[in-house]
């Protein structure tokens, strides 16, 4: 049943989303076209031009993707489509983990997609030599205390962490929002702005008790501010985010069960 | 099309009415096969439990039998079928003349407003 | 005959409004059912319960001895008051998903019923007319072989010939082993197909009984009964 609704739901938003991701590349091979044509830099309005609109895009996709899937749990969860989501003999939390990894595959798509897009563009125009690959790779592990690959994959890691936790942010929201008799969208914003606020004040004081004794640990931060020296804080910083992305998901997570659990009430 | 029951009544009794009338009508012949209890109820749109019970009822009179796997059959018995028409025939009667009576008509003057009544419908119905 | 459906002590309270005040009921298998109550008696509240849209608040309720989960969705097969499908798909793609998640589905039927009424599975539903669509939503619901039936307000708002393709439809599918519920507030339109009714008045039950009992002992019809019960 897991794998059905897995099915369902990637083939009904396929229908957008798709479509919306290939229209970044095709915009970015556009680009490319163009720089390859324009090599005596002649071009410069139209250039600057291009990068507007590809940046527009990129932000289009961001934007409609976001958007798109928080209409699409509202509608499927809690307003009518949601008697057909919550009829079908499957559990609660199969519904909710499917909503969860089809939107979090989405938005790491789309993140695969713009750096797949920056790749397409840069691949004539901008020639990165292995002599300055490999200089890029010293100084990461230089600066951050790890290895080339382990640096990447935590950052990735952390990515795709960060859009789950985005995620369920936003259909904690919405799930927060539907408790209310009317005015369900206006409270599902209302909900979004709150725990957005208290997200920024937490990890601004995580970062602030924690971050003091890390750097009364390390001792002498103004004194030698070296690269070096500051290696222990890259990884700490990353690890912290991690945790901090992994714990919030857990309390969205929570809140989204237990509305959808014991509190629904559709219209 | 829906038959034609009115809502004061106990729907069952009304069926068994209409099966009654069908039969002596001659809609059913003596022998033939009824359809089954689902294709009646929903060509009566009735509950299908309730077409059940009448078809019982009718079976307990004997005006229908059944055989145990290939369904219900009218009776062979034409004495009862033209039993059941003479009944059906002498309530109808007793009716109408219930209702002459109420409109002040007596015994004679009723026939022989039927008699007057059968001269002008000639030719027009049996 | 086996108890299909079984509500014990069952209360529902939003805040302090009180939807359903501990209501026993038990429904049998083989009925058609009709749960009758002016709106706002509690009808939507107990059957968004029986699909497990609400949680109780107070008592159980078990369809066909499950309490309510993934096991019972799979043998109650409902008919909300409103349209509820995607409007943007086409009837064969949601035939296709029935077909995966109800797994007592039966498609031939479905594709059966919209041939003769000559609907054409590649359409839209928003292309479609409320009648027709009110017609495609029934079709699914009876093209599954379940334990239970739920259909709310299925003939509100449908011409009266759409109406009789409705009931004749509900008549034609239906199953000894189940049992229908309808809720409706059009009860002479649909009171022939009964053979139980309840009566509900402020979330509680005012009677359950059989519609041949009304009228043998009442001499009047459940429609007529309705009009003095819950007289104004």
């Amino acid at each position: 049943m897991l794998a059905k609704l897995f099915k369902h739901e990637f083939r009904e938003t396929a229908k957008l989303l798709v479509p919306l991701n290939c229209s970044l590349i095709a915009v970015a091979f556009i680009g490319n076209v163009m720089l390859a044509f324009d090599a005596l830099n002649s071009l410069t309005t139209l250039k600057s031009f291009f990068i507007a609109f590809y940046s527009l895009t990129i932000f289009a996709l961001f934007i409609l993707t976001s958007v798109y899937l928080t209409v699409r749990f509202y509608k499927t969860m809690y307003a009518s489509q949601g008697y057909l989501t919550h009829t079908l003999p499957v559990s609660t939390a199969s519904i909710l983990n499917t909503k969860i990894i089809a939107a979090s595959f989405w938005l790491v798509f789309a993140v695969i997609a713009t750096m797949f897009s920056l790749y397409i563009l840069g691949y004539t125009s901008i020639n990165i030599g292995t002599s300055s690959l490999a200089r890029l790779k010293t100084e990461i592990e230089a600066v951050s205390g790890m290895s080339f690959w382990l640096f990447w994959l935590l950052l990735a890691a952390m990515a795709v962490l960060m859009c789950v936790s985005n995620v369920l942010m936003v259909y904690a929201s919405v799930s927060v929002g539907q408790l209310f008799r009317t005015h369900r969208i206006p409270a599902a914003i209302g909900a979004y702005v709150v725990f957005y606020m208290v997200q920024q004040v937490l990890s601004v004081l995580v970062l602030m008790v924690l971050g003091i004794s890390q750097f009364n640990a390390l001792g002498q931060i103004t004194a030698e501010m070296t690269a070096v020296s500051f290696s222990g804080f890259y990884k700490w910083l990353i690890g912290l985010v991690i945790l901090q992305a992994a714990a919030l998901s857990i309390i969205y997570y929570i809140i989204c069960f237990y509305i959808t659990r014991k509190k629904l009430n559709l219209e | 099309m829906p038959w034609n029951l009115t809502s004061d009544r106990p729907i069952f009794l009304q069926i068994i009415e209409i099966m009654q009338l069908s039969i002596v009508s001659g809609k059913y012949a003596p022998g033939d096969k009824l359809p089954s209890v689902r294709e009646l109820a929903t060509e009566a749109a009735v509950n299908p439990n309730t077409m059940q019970k009448a078809l019982q009822e009718l079976e307990r009179s004997g005006l229908v039998y059944s055989k145990r796997t290939s369904g219900r059959f009218i009776t062979e018995d034409l004495n009862m079928i033209e039993e059941i028409k003479s009944t059906l025939a002498r309530e109808k009667i007793e009716t109408f003349l219930q209702s002459m009576k109420s409109l002040g008509f007596d015994r004679e003057e009723t026939i022989s407003l039927m008699k007057q009544t059968f001269e002008n419908m000639k030719g027009e119905t049996p | 005959m086996s108890i299909i459906l079984e509500c014990k002590n069952l209360s529902k309270t939003y805040g302090s409004h009180t939807a359903l005040n501990h209501i026993n009921l038990s429904l049998e298998s083989g009925h058609i059912i009709g749960l009758l109550g002016p709106n706002g008696s509690g009808k939507t509240t107990l059957i968004k319960l029986i699909n497990g849209l609400l949680t109780p608040s107070e008592g159980t309720l078990s369809v066909n001895q499950a309490p309510i989960g993934p096991k019972s969705k799979s043998w109650v097969s409902y008919l909300p008051d409103h349209s509820y499908l995607e409007s943007n798909l086409r009837v064969n793609e949601i035939i296709r998903y029935f077909k995966d998640f109800c797994l007592d589905f039966e498609e031939e039927r479905a594709y059966d019923m919209l041939k003769k009424l000559q609907i054409n599975p590649n359409d839209k539903l928003k292309s479609m007319s409320k009648g027709t669509k009110e017609k495609v939503q029934l079709i699914l619901i009876m093209s599954r072989r379940a334990k239970l039936y739920v259909l709310d307000e299925p003939i509100a708002g449908v011409d009266p010939a759409a109406r009789d393709y409705i009931l004749e439809t509900i008549l034609s599918n239906y199953d000894e082993d189940a049992a229908i519920l309808i809720s409706t507030h059009l009860i002479s339109d649909i009171e022939n197909i009964l053979d139980q009714v309840i009566f509900i008045k402020d979330g509680q039950i005012a009677l359950n009984t059989s519609v041949d009992n009304i009228r043998e002992k009442e001499g009047k019809s459940v429609d007529a009964l309705f009009r003095e019960v819950f007289k104004c």
